[in-house]
């Protein structure tokens, strides 16, 4: 593992803005994942800003999917499927 | 990265169901989701989600098999609602995006939400009002949260499925987030917050 210098490891807050969206969403790198971390230890703003993105995310999650599909459509595809050979 | 997409296949009958029954059947509750969420209608819903399991069909050997099958679906269906929904569709669909992102790109708006909306309020939000705030976003707004937050597609998967640059899709779901917190920051204040 090669030793960070210590200017790697500060991270600007605009790059950490930029970051944690991919850091929300998962779709950060590990050494992506470890800056942002060390950063947000002493970064109150951007701490929050996670927090609050999380919690968005994760409300979006609980709340917005609740439409499944109505029983009757599953057949009608089925059967219009029968049609269409 | 290799063009495996573009090779066409030529499945048997057997085969088709197989891959129909198997690996697009099993998505229909996120595609009707999807569909409602962009209609606001269930009758148009199931008619966007039939259509577009009838083109999947038509189009199979387009389909390469252990490929993304969902994330296929949902092009499909998006280019559908585009083509054929959106034009009849009540709902405001086009969004001047130079107004919004004029005024979402500041970054005084984008502190002045994140640090007026608390993650408490956001905690509290059981009941319709996140998804109503979702819902009054601008159609592509909308459902850049929708295949993101909700269906989990990545922003590669997403730049193929609406057809835009990887960076369009972060900037776009970035400022849709930004419209969401302004939405919220309204429910929170409502509630006390």
């Amino acid at each position: 593992m090669p030793r960070m210098q210590p200017e790697e490891k500060k991270l600007e807050v605009e790059e950490c803005q930029q970051l944690l969206q991919l850091i929300v969403d998962g779709q950060a790198t590990p050494e992506q994942t470890i800056a942002f971390q060390e950063h947000i230890c002493s970064c109150k703003k951007c701490d929050e800003k996670f927090k609050l993105d999380s919690a968005i995310k994760e409300a979006i999650k609980k709340t917005c999917g609740c439409h499944q599909a109505p029983q009757e459509l599953v057949s009608t595809i089925q059967g219009a499927l029968q049609n269409l050979r | 990265m290799t063009e495996a997409a573009e090779v066409r296949k030529n499945y048997n009958d057997v085969e088709k169901q197989r891959i129909f029954d198997g690996e697009f059947m099993p998505h229909v509750d996120s595609m009707y989701n999807f569909a409602y969420r962009l209609t606001f209608d269930e009758d148009d819903a199931k008619d966007l989600v039939q259509d577009t399991y009838m083109k999947a069909f038509r189009f199979i050997n387009s389909f390469q098999e252990g490929t993304n099958a969902k994330a296929w679906l949902f092009r499909i269906l998006k280019n559908s609602f585009i083509n054929e929904y959106r034009k009849k569709s009540k709902q405001p669909t086009k969004v001047d995006y130079q107004e919004v992102e004029t005024f979402y790109n500041s970054d005084d708006v984008d502190e002045k939400i994140t640090t007026d909306l608390r993650v408490d309020a956001v905690q509290d939000m059981i009941g319709d009002e996140v998804s109503n705030a979702l819902n009054s976003l601008a159609v592509d707004f909308r459902t850049v949260i929708i295949l993101c937050d909700l269906e989990g597609f990545t922003y590669e998967e997403m730049a193929k499925i609406l057809d835009i640059p990887i960076g369009t899709v972060r900037s776009r779901l970035h400022r849709a987030r930004n419209l969401l917190k302004d939405k919220l920051k309204s429910y929170a204040q409502s509630m006390g917050y």
